[in-house]
């Protein structure tokens, strides 16, 4: 049955700076106290281009693309998600009287094979020197209108809210088959080897219940969230995605329409052999068009002439704002307070 | 002791040293490798990271890693502190003076460095 409402979130990557206050929040929120949530950031943030995280989760496939659902892999803890790991501090607090002549015991990383991190390539980038490129993508569940989790669960464990469209894993249900997370394109449910179950983000449920934003929105620095229902034409996401047409869907080609849209990054011209500039951004259109679009059926050329659309609507608003006229698009991108971003 | 929430960034768990892709080649250095960035003052090891970003002929490293971080040496081993008059203070915490190791300021970030390939294992 289709969600009655659907609660959205517009990410403006021009303004993400990595700072991972998303993601610490969402950690010291939800996947800090219970075994087993290592390995989760149920929000993360990574460099693009990248791997990203889980590792390369753009390649693993999902539940629209493949017709044998067996042979989709799973990311395995330690090399996919990076198990974390702790100094031997332990051992170097603990003293067992006074031994002068034995050397003083320093800390050391207990490190285990294939380590990888949920923002293994920070900042690394592609490209040459000076025009070498990166930018920052924040994910969390899109919460898809066409979840294939909830499809691929053979318990019917997964389930979408009628009230406001939030994808959920009932706790006592799910036996831990792993299904869902072969069905997500974007690895975006995680299992717990300890309690032998799946989680995923909420979307902060308890929190929009009481009208108020998810925390990787609201604890954002950079402010880079607006939060709000699909259906509700004053709010912040509606007037961005379906008035001024300028937030995009990550890989909506994986055939999910994921709930979360982000405004793609411009980025300064780059420059040619001779240190002048270009009429190009330095963070290749062809690049951005590779994870953003609107529609399935979009081609790559349609969605790189889109890109350049919704760029040339926010510089063209831009130019607006600088000449001292005001503009809706400029005023919504730049909130001042929550309540001009959260409207839930 | 729950170990994941040490900040996205170091949980990467070792200093990391950025370098050109030129430069990496030229040095036969590769990705993920351990590398001795050295001078006169001295020698440190820390992972390579190649990232187009950086220009050639310069390397950069984040952080004032601790000194048990590092297989060999401390962040100050190539770039020796120089005395502060605040550091004479004395006896104030962190406000003294200790060569070679950690100073308030240890901002002589710049220096001439060589870089290759450690003989350590990782």
């Amino acid at each position: 049955m289709p969600a009655q409402k659907q609660v959205r979130m517009v990410a403006d990557l021009n303004k993400c700076l990595e700072c991972h206050t998303c993601t610490m929040a969402c950690k010291t929120m939800w996947t800090d106290r219970n075994k087993g949530q290592m390995h989760m950031y149920w929000n993360n943030v990574e460099s693009r281009p990248g791997k990203g995280y889980p590792k390369d989760w753009e390649t693993q496939g999902g539940w629209f693309n493949t017709k044998d659902k067996n042979s989709i892999s799973l990311p395995y803890i330690n090399e996919g998600y990076g198990a974390p790991w702790e100094y031997n501090y332990d051992e170097v607090f603990k003293t067992d009287g006074g031994d002068a002549s034995a050397s003083a015991l320093v800390p050391k990383p207990k490190l285990t094979e294939n380590v990888y991190a949920s923002n293994w390539d920070e900042d690394v980038g592609e490209g040459n020197f000076p025009n070498s490129y990166y930018f920052y993508l924040p994910r969390i569940c899109n919460h898809c209108s066409d979840p294939p989790c909830v499809d691929a669960c053979p318990r019917q464990a997964v389930y979408k809210r009628k009230e406001d469209g939030i994808v959920l894993v009932d706790q006592k249900r799910c036996r831990g088959y792993r299904y869902c997370i072969k069905g997500c394109p974007y690895k975006k449910i995680y299992y717990n080897p300890e309690e032998k179950i799946s989680q995923k983000c909420i979307f902060c449920y308890p929190r929009i219940e009481q009208h108020r934003g998810n925390l990787c929105a609201t604890q954002c620095v950079g402010r880079i969230h607006h939060v709000g229902f699909a259906d509700d034409t004053e709010s912040g996401v509606y007037k961005l995605v379906n008035k001024w047409k300028v937030a995009l869907r990550l890989h909506p080609e994986f055939k999910t329409e994921p709930n979360v849209f982000y405004i793609a990054p411009l980025s300064p011209p780059a420059y040619t052999l001779t240190g002048e500039l270009t009429e190009n951004p330095r963070i290749p259109v062809e690049m951005l068009a590779k994870l953003f679009g609107d529609t399935p059926d979009q081609s790559l050329d349609q969605r790189v002439e889109r890109i350049r659309e919704i760029f040339h609507i926010i510089l063209t608003e831009r130019e607006k704002v600088a000449k001292g006229e005001s503009s809706e698009l400029i005023d919504l991108l730049i909130p001042h307070s929550e309540a001009d971003r959260i409207q839930v | 002791m729950a170990g994941c929430k040490v900040p996205v960034e170091v949980t990467e768990g070792f200093p990391l040293v950025y370098l050109n892709p030129d430069d990496a080649a030229a040095r036969g250095i590769s990705d993920d490798d351990l590398v001795e960035i050295l001078n006169d003052s001295g020698t440190i090891i820390a992972h390579l990271c190649i990232s187009p970003r950086i220009p050639v002929g310069l390397s950069l490293m984040y952080q004032g890693w601790e000194r048990y971080t590092f297989k060999k040496g401390g962040f100050q081993s190539p770039m020796t502190i120089r005395i502060k008059p605040t550091q004479l203070v004395g006896g104030y915490g962190q406000l003294k003076f200790k060569a070679n190791y950690w100073g308030p300021t240890g901002n002589q970030k710049d220096t001439r460095v060589e870089i290759r390939k450690s003989r350590e294992v990782s």
